[in-house]
């Protein structure tokens, strides 16, 4: 609302895109994002409604780029929180480092600090460290938080975090400081569905499920990562990453692990190695460097079943 | 496009009836999205507004989209105030006409008899139409008419029954014949005027009941289920499909369906399993069953103990470290398989599937047997792995373990068994060396367990009806909280 009232909505088309081998602010490679329109349009209502929105979906479609695409795209800078199993809601807020403070005071009560470090010890906010969400909250600019991979964490992470993501405040404890977000951040949470999230969670939440990328995307998409690639080789990989994808889907249905967007460029980078008469040899109703794409035992079998039968 | 003129509010309530969680404040961000330009440009757009703000997984989207497509898609099909008011006037005339019709054939019949014939029209109908009656109309109502028959209009009546469908309007068959019948029996000799007026009252009160027959049917009709029945089938057919979760899915069709007796056989399909609690509901059950125990390496820092320890030592000399706190908590679930628990098998499989998500089974497990366990339980439904009950109870259970019991202990067949008690309270004497708490969850409701082996064997162990309470019961009493529990049962 305060952006709509201010003339200025941030929106989100989807369609600026970084260069090849352009770098982010820390650093690391960009790279292209090509969302379907429903998924631009589930971005922006998160925007607008400043809303977290829960993106799930199948492993390796896409899900965790899309933040960096959004960032990239509104200027924004990137907080990307790894959820790890072991990882507390609070985390995400600040960590207080009370071990620090201690052996700070130790130090002082056997005269070996600066004065400056004796300052430091006074005020006790200098041992506040603020997490990804902390920070975003003290900006005066709204940046994008990525929560990734939230169900990996105990099943009372997502609730612990709902005051933090409704309110848009919080309170360090232990300097009695009271937080409150200045520009709400643009949260972007992302799951596999290894648990259930809570309802109270969900409810705060704006919900997409990610679509797997159509054919002619994921052409799009190779042809935007790898733009030197020829076109004979790009379409007969394709065809062939296709067809296993949807032979895994008869066979697993719609539950089952199947190959992604993010194995298909790894092993289509591996295929552009090799010059392109030699790669298309390689592809002719087989599946080179099956490793690439198959990632279980099964897997495996079934194809090499399924390849013999062709023969 | 206006959102008053939208259907939304319908949408949402029939969600809502659904079981989505949704709030007023859901509803609200729609309208608010919409008000910043968001879903407005056609339907797609919308629905797919209100599916990102309202629906939260693949299973609730499903649930969506079929009702998007009843409520919103299906504009023709809205039951909007004005469609309403036409179709209840089109319900009102046309029986009228029907009727009035069949009224004046049966009139002219009857007047064709009277001067053609000039005979006792006794004579024409035991020996014509009596047969005629009897084939087309069912036993009961062939009686009534057959009593009728010396009079002279029932000509009437074996011509209107067929066709004007005997099972809509029941009662007013014999109402019909019967007022004839009180009128004093006229002779068929009589004058024409008398048999004249005679046909005129017949049909004055033929209409006055055609018209109060109607007056019943747009009462009907005007409940909000007004939507063409073919949409209601494909959704239930579409939902049995798709649906995982049973429960909202019966509460859907059901709801969609219940004033419309011709899709009674899909309500019944899908009623034929029984699940009174749903998946995201046991799964959030299963949750509270935790006993957090500190174990392994020492990564914590422990604040109130280090601080002790500098408050004793003068000093920080190191840090005070403890373990984390880890669910210890162990569910030993035994299923009751086959026989009389056939019907109940998909409620078992959720119930060990949200069980062995839930992650809640340590290492214990699930287990099957049959009736009641004896010597062996198994460790798949098909009874093939055996494993000795003693050896269960001296190595995988611990005081940890909660024992979670399903079965109908004889309360479908509805008999009491002596065997059946005994070995029951044999295996759970021997459990209980081991294991402090034992619930039980029987499918069968409370009421149908006296007089049952059931009745008897809920006063050793805590049982439960398969119900949502019954189950939070039953997982309260396995963490050692009896409150729910009344020993009083029967």
């Amino acid at each position: 609302m305060v952006q709509a009232v201010g003339g200025k909505l941030l929106e989100y088309t989807g369609k600026v895109q970084p260069q090849l081998g352009e770098r982010g602010a820390n650093g690391q490679l960009l790279y292209p994002y090509f969302p379907n329109p429903e998924l631009v349009e589930a971005v922006n209502l998160a925007i607008y409604l400043e809303r977290p929105l829960l993106l799930k979906g199948e492993p390796g479609c896409g899900k965790t780029l899309l933040a960096s695409a959004v960032a990239y795209e509104l200027d924004l800078k990137l907080e990307a929180w790894y959820v790890k199993s072991t990882s507390r809601a609070r985390d995400g807020l600040y960590i207080y480092d009370a071990v620090g403070r201690l052996r700070d005071a130790q130090l002082a009560t056997s005269n070996r600090l600066t004065p400056e470090q004796i300052l430091r010890i006074d005020d006790p906010t200098s041992y506040v460290r603020w997490g990804p969400l902390g920070r975003a909250f003290q900006q005066q600019q709204r940046r994008v938080v990525l929560i990734d991979e939230i169900d990996k964490a105990d099943i009372d992470f997502p609730n612990d975090l709902l005051l933090e993501l409704d309110q848009k405040q919080f309170f360090v404890e232990e300097t009695g400081q009271e937080i409150e977000a200045k520009a709400a951040p643009i949260v972007l949470i992302t799951s596999n569905d290894e648990k259930d999230l809570p309802d109270a969670f969900l409810r705060r939440c704006l919900f997409h499920y990610v679509e797997f990328p159509s054919r002619e995307r994921l052409i799009e998409i190779v042809n935007a990562l790898f733009p030197t690639s020829p076109e004979a080789l790009v379409k007969q990989a394709i065809d062939s990453f296709w067809r296993l994808r949807e032979k895994m889907q008869e066979d697993k249905g719609e539950a089952g692990k199947k190959v992604s967007t993010s194995e298909l460029i790894d092993w289509f980078r591996v295929l552009r190695r090799y010059p392109e008469d030699e790669a298309l040899a390689k592809l002719d109703g087989k599946i080179p460097y099956a490793g690439v794409l198959l990632k279980r035992w099964d897997d495996h079998l079934r194809y090499l079943r399924q390849s013999r039968g062709c023969e | 496009m206006d959102v008053n003129d939208l259907p939304l509010l319908e949408l949402f309530t029939k969600l809502c009836d659904a079981g989505l969680p949704l709030g007023i404040e859901e509803y609200q961000l729609v309208l608010q999205a919409m008000q910043a330009g968001f879903g407005i440009n056609d339907q797609a757009a919308l629905k797919r507004l209100c599916e990102t703000l309202w629906v939260k997984s693949s299973q609730e989207k499903k649930l969506f989209e079929d009702y998007f497509e009843l409520v919103i898609a299906n504009d023709a099909a809205l039951p909007t105030a004005e469609i309403l008011h036409t179709q209840s006037e089109q319900h009102k005339i046309s029986p009228i006409i029907r009727y009035l019709i069949l009224g004046i054939v049966g009139v002219t019949i009857g007047l064709g008899a009277g001067f053609f014939s000039q005979k006792p029209i006794e004579k024409l109908i035991p020996s014509q139409t009596s047969e005629l009656i009897q084939t087309l109309i069912p036993s009961q109502t062939s009686k009534l008419i057959q009593t009728l028959i010396p009079i002279q209009t029932p000509i009437q009546d074996p011509i209107l029954l067929p066709t004007t469908k005997p099972t809509t309007n029941p009662t007013a068959q014999p109402t019909t014949t019967r007022k004839p019948n009180s009128n004093p029996s006229p002779n068929p000799n009589h004058s024409d005027w008398l048999f004249w007026s005679f046909l005129l009252v017949t049909a004055m009160i033929f209409r006055w009941l055609v018209r109060r027959n109607n007056q019943q049917r747009i009462a009907e009709s005007t409940s909000p289920q007004v939507t063409p029945i073919t949409t209601n089938s494909s959704l239930a057919a579409k939902l049995t499909q798709t649906i995982e979760d049973e429960v909202q899915a019966v509460k859907a069709v059901l709801e969609t369906t219940s004033r419309n007796e011709e899709i009674l056989s899909s309500r019944l399909i899908l009623t034929s399993e029984y699940l009174p609690v749903t998946e995201r509901q046991m799964k959030q059950i299963w949750r509270y069953l935790r006993h957090p125990v500190r174990e392994g390496p020492k990564i914590e820092l422990d604040m109130a103990a280090t601080i002790h320890q500098i408050g004793c030592q003068g000093l920080l000399l190191e840090p005070v470290f403890i373990p984390r706190r880890v669910n210890k908590s162990e569910l030993l679930l035994l299923i009751d398989q086959d026989g009389s628990m056939v019907p109940f098998h998909s409620l078992s499989r959720r119930l060990a599937e949200t069980a062995l998500r839930g992650g809640r089974l340590g290492k214990s497990g699930i287990y099957y047997f049959h009736n009641c366990p004896i010597e062996y339980l198994y460790h798949d439904p098909h009874h093939q792995q055996a494993e000795l009950i003693t050896n269960i109870v001296t190595h995988i259970c611990s005081n940890r373990t909660a024992v979670l019991i399903f079965s109908d202990a004889g309360a479908v067949r509805g008999r009491y068994s002596d065997e059946r008690y005994e070995l029951t309270q044999q295996f759970i004497a021997q459990m209980k060396q081991r294991v402090r708490y034992v619930a039980w969850l029987n499918p069968m409701p409370r009421k149908r367990w006296l007089g049952t082996t059931a009745a008897e064997i809920a006063h050793l162990v805590p049982m439960f009806e398969f119900s949502h309470q019954g189950l939070q019961d039953a997982i309260a009493v396995l963490r050692g909280r009896f409150a729910n529990f009344e020993r009083q049962i029967i």
